[in-house]
């Protein structure tokens, strides 16, 4: 856990809600700190803001599977499958397609 | 360490892997001008277990292929790491680049922040500080020195590549390694090429967005590098939120070769941020 850089986030995004990078940097810090709801609140406020290529979808999927909101992290990934496509990176969507075939699995 | 080639959007890319898949983000290790994957040979097996580590020669160096018209600018090596990462199905790495790499690394954190999970510039080239007067000279003179024999353009290079090593023998080593792709009139045109794409309006287009960077940013550089002094270390570290800056004594500009070590424990407690 670093407080320093996750005060600063959350400090920033107090200050500037609608910047996309800065939810994205908050959500990571909350993701280390293993604050996974916080994280999950400021992933998705990100890509509601930002155009992403794919990664955000991801990162969002885990956090929401290891919340246990299996249903969510699946939608997620699915969106994640077809950005990832869109923008021209089926390397990600391929491990995307794993990763959502291990959920599929584990219920 | 193993190596392989790998195709990247129709050029074959040289890079070797490290480490161990494990909890932590695969770790990129992206070279200058006009060096290759050589440069972090002592640096891989200082990394911390439970990272996956690539380490590539970019388009044109090393073992790489020769560029056939790709572009071999900031932007091209660029989005060919990203390219790279995607056929290597890494999706969040971290990011350490050292001169022209570090450019690279710069890019990437910007144009792709999502993708950069921690950043890392090494002596880097950055805003519009690059490259040395020498390198301006040699630029300005190819068209007249352009078709002159491979030996004559590596020799003006060798002697300046020189000056980045405090150890002279080390330097003379290595040297030899990086220059060789490059000897013969094929090379000459690939290694002129390079010299074409140095340049520095790549980097002052991301000055701006620098304040932007998410990522965790460590900045390192060699106490007396004598081609990017460290006036832009101190820029670098004023302008990205958050980053850390360690100046590293007694090393000039080929920081990952002169101090393996040392660079080995700043990147350790950065992979902790």
């Amino acid at each position: 856990m670093n407080p320093t850089r996750l005060d600063s986030f959350r400090l920033l995004v107090a200050q500037s809600p609608n910047n996309a990078l800065a939810r994205f940097g908050l959500a990571n810090e909350a993701l280390k700190a293993g604050l996974l709801r916080e994280a999950v609140e400021n992933l998705q406020a990100y890509l509601s803001m930002h155009e992403d290529e794919g990664n955000g979808y991801g990162r969002l999927a885990d956090a929401l599977a290891k919340l246990g909101r299996l249903d969510e992290a699946k939608a997620a990934y699915q969106t994640g499958i077809e950005t990832a496509r869109r923008f021209g990176h089926p390397g990600m969507a391929s491990d995307f397609e794993e990763r959502l075939a291990e959920l599929d699995e584990r219920e | 360490m193993r190596g392989e080639f790998i195709d990247v959007g129709g050029a074959r890319l040289y890079y070797y892997a490290a480490g161990s898949r494990g909890v932590g983000e695969p770790i990129v290790f992206i070279h200058g001008f006009p060096t290759s994957s050589h440069l972090w040979c002592d640096v891989v097996p200082c990394m911390p277990e439970g990272h996956r580590v690539v380490v590539p020669d970019l388009l044109g160096y090393g073992r790489s292929d020769r560029p056939d018209e790709q572009d071999v600018g900031i932007k091209g090596h660029a989005e060919r790491i990203i390219a790279l990462l995607d056929t290597l199905r890494i999706s969040y790495a971290s990011i350490v680049g050292h001169d022209v790499g570090g450019g690279i690394a710069q890019y990437l954190a910007i144009k792709h922040p999502t993708r950069v999970a921690r950043l890392a510039l090494i002596d880097s080239v950055a805003f519009d500080d690059w490259p040395t007067r020498n390198v301006k000279l040699a630029k300005a003179s190819l068209p007249l020195t352009r078709h002159l024999p491979a030996t004559w353009i590596l020799s003006i290079l060798r002697g300046d590549l020189q000056r980045g090593y405090t150890d002279q023998d080390r330097g003379a080593r290595s040297v030899d390694i990086y220059i060789r792709p490059f000897s013969a009139a094929k090379g000459r045109d690939v290694l002129v090429e390079h010299m074409l794409s140095l340049d520095p309006a790549d980097t002052e287009a991301l000055t701006t967005r620098l304040k932007d960077i998410v990522a965790p940013t460590a900045i390192v550089w060699g106490a007396h590098d004598p081609f990017l002094p460290t006036a832009i270390a101190k820029r670098l570290h004023e302008s990205i939120p958050g980053s850390t800056l360690d100046i590293i004594p007694d090393a000039r500009h080929f920081t990952p070769e002169e101090a393996p070590e040392t660079i080995g424990k700043i990147l350790t407690q950065w992979l902790d941020r």
